[in-house]
């Protein structure tokens, strides 16, 4: 190691922790340089973050929650949502997005696509489905869910329900309290996080890197705790996940 | 006995050529008539669409859209149906549609595998949208891998060997001396060639993607082997063709007559000979895109290794030990140190939280009711005291305005100031008007607890009636703003 690879793997760490990905091309080195490269999956790690390649660039994916450069909960907020929003709607984001990407899969255990783009309408039915599904799911079961998994099972589907209440008795507020916009603002998220590519007028299609993360992480239990089992295991196999 | 372990092979692959035809047969059961009572032929149009497709690929131009191909449907089947422009373009749309289902899912053909004796089920798109024009909101479509597999399927040769056969038939052209059809192979082969890219482009997205282990990185090294020879083998091939041009080139300059005829062949031979050293260069792309690809797999095999947990770099060996044992001079301490110093802090989002632990949200407990202080009477009363000086101090403000029984809020914006609490007040007094009215004003005087009692008594007791209207409009009042209002005293119609 000498110090000129010391300093290379040092710019190519930084412009990748600094804008969470960087062109392929700008980072030869980590390519053809195999202490180079290790240098930077080793500041990678420092920073609890892999490094994933998709496409024309590498990107940084912090791993935990727990890592200092992860994006804030607040920032998320202002961002799409609004100033005070509650966790619940981040939350419901996220849920949003795990139902989005398992539309392009038969299951989360093969990586063929099997779609070419999803339309926002054709999203929001499918969400509406999951959460009548999992409705039906006695509250207590859900509850106790909540506390073993750490995901708010119960609280998404109020939440998801509740919006639905909203639109109804106001109707001038439907543009901003809608199912549509939270959909739409969560598109936006997903489009500035490169997890998204718009193939036309409402086609969206999973990016590279969303494609790319799926296959890495989220098929693996470790990362998907079997979060993904139960959300879609209970319509077909109705008793024994939730139960169990 | 006969072997008939050897039946089966490759079952799916079969089914999925069938499939290719599934669109073709399935668009059949749409039901339409023209304007003279003629059925139109869905498959046909079809057809015709996806080789007007085909043809445009061949000469290279992308930009085709529903208008472009509801153009082409009305050329060809002018004399065949009756029918307007919006028709054509309703067929068009109808056309892509079934190409290309509205719901973004692939068209899908379920069917048992004799095979694995599984059901299984294969895919196929024929079109693809190849660009988007955001501000017309027009989509431009081209054919995918299947559609070309299709359009070749029906004419006798199979995408894997298209680029050899195309050379074949090449040869056998310029053999016969037929230029032209030959300038046309030539733009056969450029699709072939780019077909070709497309493939490899795909499969280095799959390697990206796919190789967590050595047997599928064996696997994916066999098929790029594969593909390299074939690329080398088209290669030579092409070396050949090109040999072939010269010498039928030189040929001809020694043998023709100066006749307008051997001109123009001469002409379009040198174009024949242009456009396949264009080809071969493109192809020679190719040989060097799938050397790329080696080192992909490479480098993606690699990647998975790393995932595997496999570090050999050891902060500890690698850094410490080196700066302390052969002490270096400070500055190159600093650069091997500079990697761990921090920087600007950065905030990535990572897509793993759409599983992380979530905050569980508290829900109230049954009996937890929210309840409401009762006010203190006392503090009651002296809130109201306190309101009540402070609503007759606006008021007489407000009242100063007074012309023909009407007290417009925008002459009173002109003229107050920004600072102090008083515009806060005659805002406020307007809003609280406004939500009152009409007021009874002889009764607020005697109401001791109302908030306008005060105010009120300066009134001309020949009114009795006071509201607030909402008028049209904005208006900045100091530093408060607010819709444009307008007070109203009436009087009493009895007296």
């Amino acid at each position: 190691m000498n110090r000129e690879q010391v300093l290379k793997a040092q710019t190519i760490f930084t412009n990748l922790l600094l804008n969470g990905k960087a062109l392929k091309e700008l980072c030869k080195s980590y390519l053809d340089d195999d202490i180079v490269r290790e240098l930077v999956e080793d500041f990678a790690q420092m920073a609890k973050g892999a490094i994933i390649g998709a496409g024309e660039y590498y990107y940084f994916i912090p791993l935990t929650e727990g890592s200092e450069y992860h994006l804030s909960n607040q920032f998320i907020k202002e961002q799409y949502l609004s100033r005070n929003s509650a966790n619940i709607e981040i939350y419901m984001m996220y849920l949003s997005m795990i139902i989005f990407i398992g539309e392009f899969y038969n299951s989360y255990t093969t990586n063929k696509k099997t779609r070419d783009f999803l339309t926002l309408a054709d999203w929001l039915d499918k969400i509406d489905e999951r959460i009548e599904s999992m409705d039906k799911i006695d509250d207590e079961v859900l509850k106790s869910a909540e506390r073993d998994d750490g995901y708010n099972w119960f609280s998404l589907i109020e939440h998801w329900k509740q919006m639905d209440i909203i639109k109804e008795k106001t109707r001038e507020q439907k543009n901003s309290h809608s199912k549509r916009a939270f959909l739409n603002n969560t598109i936006g998220f997903m489009r500035d996080q490169d997890m998204i590519v718009e193939l036309g007028n409402d086609e969206y299609d999973l990016s590279m890197k969303a494609q790319i993360v799926v296959t890495r992480f989220f098929m693996n239990t470790e990362y998907n705790r079997g979060i993904i089992d139960k959300l879609y295991n209970y319509s077909a196999d109705e008793d024994d996940v939730w139960q169990g | 006995m006969a072997d008939y372990s050897k039946i089966l092979r490759d079952y799916g692959e079969r089914i999925g050529r069938i499939a290719l035809f599934e669109p073709y047969f399935s668009i059949a059961g749409k039901r339409k008539k023209d304007e003279a009572g003629i059925s139109i032929d869905f498959p046909d149009l079809m057809m015709v669409t996806l080789l007007f497709l085909f043809e445009n690929m061949l000469s290279r131009t992308y930009k085709i859209g529903i208008r472009e191909i509801s153009a082409y449907l009305k050329e060809v089947s002018k004399h065949k149906y009756k029918l307007k422009d919006a028709d054509y373009t309703e067929l068009a749309e109808t056309i892509i549609t079934w190409l290309r289902p509205k719901d973004g899912k692939k068209n899908k053909l379920q069917y048992y595998n004799f095979e694995s004796a599984e059901g299984e089920s294969c895919e196929y798109n024929l079109i693809k949208v190849i660009d988007w024009d955001r501000e017309k909101n027009v989509q431009y479509y081209a054919l995918d891998e299947q559609g070309l597999e299709f359009i070749f399927a029906t004419k006798e040769y199979y995408s894997e060997f298209s680029l050899s056969i195309s050379q074949l038939i090449l040869r056998k052209q310029l053999e016969k001396g037929e230029f032209h059809l030959a300038l046309r192979q030539i733009d056969e082969m450029h699709i072939n060639v780019n077909s070709i890219r497309t493939g490899i482009k795909n499969i280095k997205h799959e390697i990206i993607g796919n190789i967590v282990s050595d047997d599928v990185y064996e696997r994916y090294k066999n098929l790029i082997d594969a593909t390299y020879q074939r690329l080398v083998r088209e290669n030579a091939e092409f070396e050949d063709l090109k040999t072939f041009v010269e010498d039928t080139n030189a040929n001809y300059q020694k043998n023709s007559s100066a006749s307008a005829k051997d001109i123009r062949a001469y002409k379009i031979l040198q174009e024949v000979s242009i456009n396949l050293n264009e080809v071969h260069n493109l192809h020679m792309g190719l040989l060097k895109d799938s050397l790329d690809l080696k080192t992909t797999a490479i480098v993606a095999a690699r990647d998975a290794l790393y995932y595997s947990g496999v570090s050999s770099f050891n902060f500890d060996q690698d850094i410490v030990k080196k700066i302390v044992t052969t002490p270096l001079p400070i500055m190159d301490i600093k650069d091997y140190i500079n990697p761990f110093l921090s920087f600007a802090k950065p905030s990535i989002f990572s897509p793993l939280s759409l599983f992380a632990k979530q905050r569980i949200k508290r829900r109230d407990l049954a009996g937890s009711k929210k309840n409401f202080y009762e006010i203190n009477k006392k503090i009651e009363s002296r809130e109201i005291k306190y309101m009540q000086e402070m609503y007759f101090e606006a008021f007489s403000i407000i009242y100063s305005y007074l012309d023909d029984a009407k007290i417009p809020l925008e002459s009173i914006a002109k003229d107050v100031e920004a600072e102090g609490n008083l515009p806060r007040f005659i805002a406020q007094f307007f809003v609280v008007l406004h939500q009152m009215s009409p007021v009874n004003i002889r009764k607020v005087i005697k109401s001791r607890e109302n908030v306008l009692s005060d105010a009120c008594a300066i009134i001309d007791p020949k009114y009795s009636r006071m509201r607030a209207i909402k008028l049209n409009g904005n208006l900045e009042l100091g530093n408060v703003k607010m819709s444009n209002m307008m007070i109203l005293l009436d009087e009493d119609e009895d007296e």
